[in-house]
């Protein structure tokens, strides 16, 4: 699309349109409403009942370590986390990545978290106080801190990350993958992969597991802020095993339009972290696409199939009928990788 | 999918119908104008009168309003149980009598009243007569009479008349011409009488002057004030004209119309702690309107025909659909992001009642020491509760001691910063200082500023004169918001901020 003088300060609907750009309003109105009742978000939004799931359905996931619900039972925490090396707590309904508390090693009496400070004991059993009493939780509702296995991320990835954690998110419809891309910390984020607050979006060509194209801050980036390195033409590793992964979603918890958050760990492969019910719209920026054609591709799909399709048959549609819609950026991809 | 969207139209069609159909109804059936007049119209004034009965018989005596015109205005008497006829005695008041056998415990009894402004106010002046009178020396201890007569003197010396003299003594007594003796009198028969000491002291200063007088009553015509005590006042008679003055130190602010004359405004046997207070409430449509519109069938209902006292209450809350349509606008079709989904409505609801600017500084103010209290919280290392709930106390602490700085300073709004909702407040002061800590500081002040931009322009819209007067006399045009508010509710294309989110998309 040519660019105009308004373009430094806005687009407008016509232009946003015919990019295919979903906006909140229709996502909620068309994608999210009609596809996911109500009585599904249980699974999702209470993240001990979808680790039970996925151990069900045989997915990979952090190990739980053990949960708290009440203060009284925090008295014991100490006792449990000598049990381990290094380990993640978080609130069970937190939304947004808040309050996950990540301790990697120690040192003597202290736990270290990845951005390398160090918190004593009470620290730790104050911050599982904080998800009991609500804090991090949607409207304040009491809530229960769960402690589970730390994940070291692969090499390949982790490089890219400053400080934190990258995961991959897969946004999915009816089952068919739709649109990736990887979430990468930067010094501003503070480790934690979060957008808004400064992290780096990578869009992912679901075909090959290649990243094409970057943002920061809603900005086209090429290189890491913070460690120079390049950004696009990276592999993902093991991208079959993250999409089959994403895709097992569904079945496991009949969401029509959900996010599956990946971490892909150096000795354990692909890990489902969470499932997100209303996986926001960044991942677009991230794409440099709009999500509205792929949407509506994969609605004619599974129109046609009428459900039948199995794993293997979404991902190969995925794969091969929704990318080459970005088939230029793509080969662009593919000779910086070869440069 | 496309079931929905047809039972959707058919229930937005529905409601615009049956908005149109009753405000034209309303139009042209009942003659209430679409837009409110110039000027103020008419008043409600309502008087309440309550006491403990004693469970013997009951007579309650008050005094009502006389018209000098030969239709008596509109009157409504509400008590359950009581019976009720009027009197007419000569130099009084019409006096309404409720009465009843062997009641027990508390009682109210209502008498409204529907007049025209121009009527009421011209109760202040009345053609009459007086019988001719004595001159009646006051009484007392000798420096009472003495600083009665040196008062009396120099008021006589400077006044030519009946009307002037009690200007000259009211503005000493009362207003803003300082005076020595008048100090002395006020102080004496304040000790002396207590209650009601004003119109004594006047009554008995005229008296020595020969100038008959009588008791009154007024009523402050302000529908700011809710219920208020009656004034106390006193007429004279100059010759021509019952005059009125008022005969106490300091009221609210607003026009005063007198309400009735006589010997007793309240006279109850049977019961004790007898109370009378007045409610007013103005009409914006003419008054003929407002009348029709209480005797129309109850599906056309306004807020109009109810008691004045709820009338003040419902009238707030029809404006809280306004405010709630501007938050779905602003979110939906702007993409504004607010601290709590319906914050700003309550915000705007208590700017309503005072000024802005004071409201703005005193919205400032608190969120700024309260959020910094917040702060000094955290490193306590409180649980969620406790803290909301501390930063309660001191959101309540903060309020009183504001109250009182801005009335030691003179700045009278400052005492009315009990308008805000403090729960509100507190929870909007702990979900700031989470997104402070969660996303900075810019992230927690772009977002109560983006509340403060939603209350304002809710605010902004629920001041129009017309807006209120609709929410007032049409209430159920609130269905066509409704009807607004469904359809928006199925709008699926772009928030106005997403223009901007997305603009990278183009052109690289």
């Amino acid at each position: 699309m040519k660019r105009r003088w308004w373009h430094r300060w806005l687009v407008t609907p016509g232009e946003l349109s015919k990019l295919g750009v979903v906006g909140l309003n229709a996502r909620n109105g068309r994608y999210l409403l009609p596809n996911n009742p109500r009585r599904l978000y249980r699974s999702v939004d209470d993240k001990v009942r979808t680790k039970e799931l996925a151990f069900e359905m045989g997915l990979p996931t952090p190990k739980l370590y053990g949960t708290f619900s009440s203060p009284g039972e925090l008295r014991h925490i100490g006792k449990l986390l000598d049990e381990h090396e290094s380990f993640v707590i978080k609130p069970a309904r937190g939304s947004g990545g808040k309050g996950v508390l990540v301790v990697t090693g120690r040192k003597g009496d202290f736990f270290l978290k990845g951005s390398g400070s160090s918190l004593t004991l009470s620290d730790v059993r104050f911050h599982a106080d904080n998800i009991l009493g609500g804090l991090f939780s949607l409207g304040g509702r009491r809530d229960v801190a769960m402690v589970e296995q730390f994940i070291q991320c692969s090499q390949d990835v982790m490089g890219l990350s400053y400080r934190g954690a990258p995961d991959i998110r897969v946004v999915m419809l009816h089952g068919y993958p739709v649109m990736a891309m990887l979430r990468l910390a930067t010094k501003e984020s503070d480790g934690r992969a979060n957008l808004h607050q400064g992290a780096i979006g990578v869009g992912i060509d679901l075909e090959t597991g290649l990243s094409h194209h970057a943002v920061c801050h809603g900005r086209p980036v090429e290189i890491h802020p913070d460690l120079d390195c390049p950004l696009i033409g990276q592999q993902i590793p093991q991208w079959e095993l993250v999409l089959k992964l994403a895709a097992l979603c569904y079945e496991m918890t009949g969401l029509g339009y959900l996010g599956a958050d990946i971490m892909i760990g150096c000795q354990t492969g692909p890990m489902l972290i969470e499932v997100n019910a209303r996986p926001g719209l960044a991942i677009q920026l991230a794409n440099a696409e709009g999500l509205r054609r792929r949407f509506e591709r994969v609605q004619e799909e599974a129109m046609r199939m009428k459900g039948s399709a199995s794993v293997e048959e979404r991902i190969e549609f995925s794969r091969h009928v929704l990318t080459p819609f970005a088939k230029e950026r793509k080969e662009k991809a593919l000779s910086s990788l070869g440069g | 999918m496309k079931r929905k969207s047809a039972l959707l139209w058919v229930v937005v069609l529905a409601l615009f119908g049956t908005a149109l159909y009753l405000s034209i109804y309303k139009r042209y059936q009942l003659g209430i104008p679409f837009f409110p007049g110039d000027k103020v119209e008419s008043w409600v004034v309502e008087a309440q009168v309550r006491f403990q009965a004693e469970g013997r018989p009951v007579r309650v005596e008050l005094a009502l309003p006389d018209f000098e015109v030969p239709d008596l205005p509109r009157q409504q008497v509400a008590s359950e149980g009581y019976g009720y006829t009027e009197v007419v005695e000569r130099g009084q008041s019409r006096i309404g009598r409720w009465s009843a056998r062997n009641r027990s415990g508390l009682q109210n009894l209502y008498y409204q009243i529907h007049v025209r402004e121009e009527l009421l106010l011209s109760t202040r002046e009345q053609r009459g007569e007086a019988s001719a009178m004595q001159a009646m020396p006051i009484g007392g201890a000798n420096s009472v009479i003495a600083a009665a007569n040196r008062l009396l003197d120099e008021c006589r010396d400077l006044s030519s008349d009946a009307e002037t003299f009690v200007a000259q003594l009211t503005a000493r007594l009362w207003g803003e011409i300082t005076s020595q003796d008048a100090a002395i009198l006020k102080r004496s028969y304040q000790k002396r009488y207590g209650d009601g000491w004003g119109q004594i002291l006047l009554t008995e200063l005229l008296a020595a002057e020969a100038i008959p007088t009588r008791r009154a009553w007024g009523v402050i015509l302000n529908d700011e004030l809710g219920p208020q005590r009656p004034i106390e006042m006193v007429e004279y008679y100059d010759g021509y004209f019952w005059r009125s003055s008022e005969s106490s130190p300091a009221r609210e602010p607003g026009k005063l119309a007198v309400w009735a004359r006589g010997d007793a405004l309240l006279d109850v046997r049977g019961g004790r702690s007898s109370e009378v207070f007045f409610f007013v409430e103005k009409n914006v449509a003419p008054l003929e309107a407002t009348l029709s519109l209480q005797d129309a069938p109850f599906w056309v209902g306004t807020i109009a025909s109810l008691p004045v006292k709820e009338r003040n209450v419902f009238r707030y809350i029809s404006l809280i659909p306004v405010g709630a349509f501007v938050i779905v606008v602003l979110r939906n079709l702007v993409g504004l992001s607010m601290l709590g989904t319906f914050m700003p409505v309550l915000l705007s609801l208590s700017f309503l009642e005072i000024p802005l600017r004071p409201a703005l500084v005193m919205f400032a103010l608190i969120l700024a020491a309260g959020l910094s209290f917040r702060f000094f919280l955290t490193k306590l290392n409180l649980l969620v509760v406790p803290r909301v709930a501390a930063c309660v106390v001191v959101v309540t602490l903060l309020m009183i001691a504001l109250g009182l700085i801005s009335f030691k300073l003179g700045m009278m709004d400052g005492l009315r910063v009990t308008v805000f909702p403090m729960i509100v407040l507190a929870w909007t002061i702990e979900r700031m200082s989470l997104l402070w800590d969660e996303e900075g500081a810019s992230a927690a002040l772009w977002q109560v500023a983006g509340s403060l931009a939603a209350a304002l322009a809710a605010y902004l819209i629920m001041i129009i004169r017309e807006v209120n007067y609709w929410a007032q006399y049409f209430p159920e045009l609130l269905l066509l918001l409704l009807a607004g508010i469904l359809l928006i509710g199925r709008y699926t294309g772009y928030r106005a901020s997403e223009l901007i989110r997305f603009r990278s998309f183009v052109g690289k």
